[in-house]
């Protein structure tokens, strides 16, 4: 318990030290009807822009419609092609291709039709990320995003798919980040379906 | 009872690292926060998408629950007292088409606030035909208001069910042991956004992540995987976790799907403002 109290201070101790350091003020501007808004932040697909595009390139993305990213699409190839690469340089390219054709757009996809449960990935691959084999596809809640797409980039479940022969470059030590949902994440049954704020 | 009270002191201490840890040296905590300078230095983090989710309702089979989470790294007990940024105007954007097409977006769902406390008041916009496809909108007719943290929702003349407040960040990932192989993803390594520091090097020769068992599997170099203890940094390592700013807007699917070539849709969500920044 003390541990608990002393973490919750500390963490609020910092977190109030970083807003006091903040030079912007909120704005306190009101809704423009008429105006233009311009994109500035854009998101898809769960960790595509984290784990494949540098750190430079996140501002074009963001900037940019999903369909139309070079920036993004020639990352998850040049990402896949170092990754899978790395043990002895005999890549094969397939995977790397395929992974693009996979996360390429950087858009979610669901079929409206289906009823099943979301899972992330579900609908592009058959079913092949969902328990119960639901293409509805769009993400869940619960689903551990991470590992699918560990399990895609750096392991054979592209090539167990039928997507692409086998390369032979799985790097086992990076197929799972080995770390689960905590119960007080957990959504639930009502409205609006996310836990209670900590 | 000395032994017990300084190992208490020491995890006490250890604690007080950890998360001096968590905020300084690693700042990065979701599927995409703090991705940029802009989004990691503005003091309303709301404009900062850090994840979307999109599931049916498990209330009504009907609907579709369309969820984009934003404003990152909340402390526990204190997601009430944070709001959303009344400059910015947040999108679900939706392209209809198969599996595989590139259509650009023909549907739009566009939410703005006012506001500034507690008492902020959300107008939701659509869903509809976009003024404007590309990064440049103007908004469509509202369709209804809702306010903050009305955990029942509240229901809209189009049947959607709106909700806006903080939840807990259902995310979760060994965010720290990626970092050991693939600095570049972490924030603090940058000075600034054009910085490309080491850029896509693995910083070490041999990436793992923890918590695998001993002589089980192996990388690509033959090399052993890590048997450390798996952290995970929005939960374990720092309890009790950290809270996100939500939008949960539930849609009848016939809104989705009504008039459009497609029953299959693809979604992304976006931030924007007056200024583009």
């Amino acid at each position: 318990m003390k541990k608990h109290i002393l973490t919750s201070l500390a963490l609020t101790s910092l977190a109030t030290g970083l807003a006091a350091c903040s030079s912007n003020s909120t704005p306190i501007g009101p809704v423009h009807p008429a105006a233009s808004y311009v994109q500035f932040e854009r998101f898809g697909r769960p960790a595509v822009k984290e784990l494949f595009e540098t750190f430079v390139n996140h501002q074009v993305t963001n900037g940019v419609e999903p369909y139309a990213d070079p920036t993004l699409q020639n990352s998850i190839v040049g990402f896949t092609n170092t990754f899978r690469a790395t043990a002895n340089g005999n890549f094969l390219g397939g995977t790397s291709a395929s992974t693009a054709g996979l996360l390429y757009p950087d858009e979610m996809a669901a079929d409206l039709t289906q009823t099943t449960p979301a899972a992330y990935l579900g609908l592009e691959t058959g079913g092949a990320t969902s328990p119960v084999h639901s293409t509805f596809g769009g993400r869940a809640p619960a689903d551990d995003i991470i590992d699918i797409s560990l399990g895609a980039v750096f392991g054979s479940t592209l090539s167990a798919l039928g997507a692409v022969p086998d390369d032979g470059k799985e790097n086992n030590c990076l197929t799972t980040d080995n770390v689960a949902q905590a119960p007080s994440q957990a959504s639930g049954p009502t409205f609006p379906y996310l836990a209670a704020p900590h | 009872m000395k032994h017990r009270r300084t190992i208490g002191s020491l995890a006490a201490v250890l604690a007080i690292s950890a998360a001096i840890f968590l905020y300084t040296a690693h700042p990065v905590k979701s599927s995409d926060h703090q991705d940029t300078f802009n989004l990691a230095h503005r003091s309303n983090t709301s404009a900062d998408i850090t994840d979307m989710y999109v599931f049916p309702s498990p209330a009504n089979a009907s609907n579709v629950v369309l969820v984009m989470n934003v404003s990152p790294l909340i402390p526990a007990g204190q997601g009430t007292s944070k709001f959303f940024d009344p400059s910015v105007m947040w999108q679900f954007k939706i392209a209809h088409g198969a599996v595989g097409t590139f259509n650009s977006e023909d549907e739009v769902i566009q939410i703005t606030v006012s506001g500034t406390d507690a008492s902020q008041t959300f107008t939701l916009h659509g869903p509809g035909k976009p003024n404007q496809v590309g990064t440049t909108n103007t908004l469509l007719p509202a369709t209804g208001t809702f306010s903050y943290n009305n955990t029942s929702g509240q229901t809209l003349s189009n049947g959607i069910l709106a909700f806006a407040g903080p939840r807990a960040d259902p995310f979760f990932f060994d965010l720290f042991q990626f970092f050991n192989f693939l600095g570049d993803r972490n924030y603090s390594n940058h000075t600034s956004q054009s910085d490309p520091g080491t850029g896509d090097t693995l910083t070490n020769p041999m990436p793992t992540f923890n918590g695998f068992a001993s002589g089980t599997l192996s990388g690509t170099g033959g090399y052993a995987c890590s048997t450390a203890p798996a952290s995970n940094a929005l939960t374990q390592a720092a309890p009790p976790g950290f809270n996100v700013l939500s939008y949960v807007i539930e849609v009848p699917r016939s809104l989705l799907t009504s008039g459009y070539s497609s029953s299959t849709i693809h979604v992304w969500a976006t931030a924007s403002s007056v200024s583009g920044s």
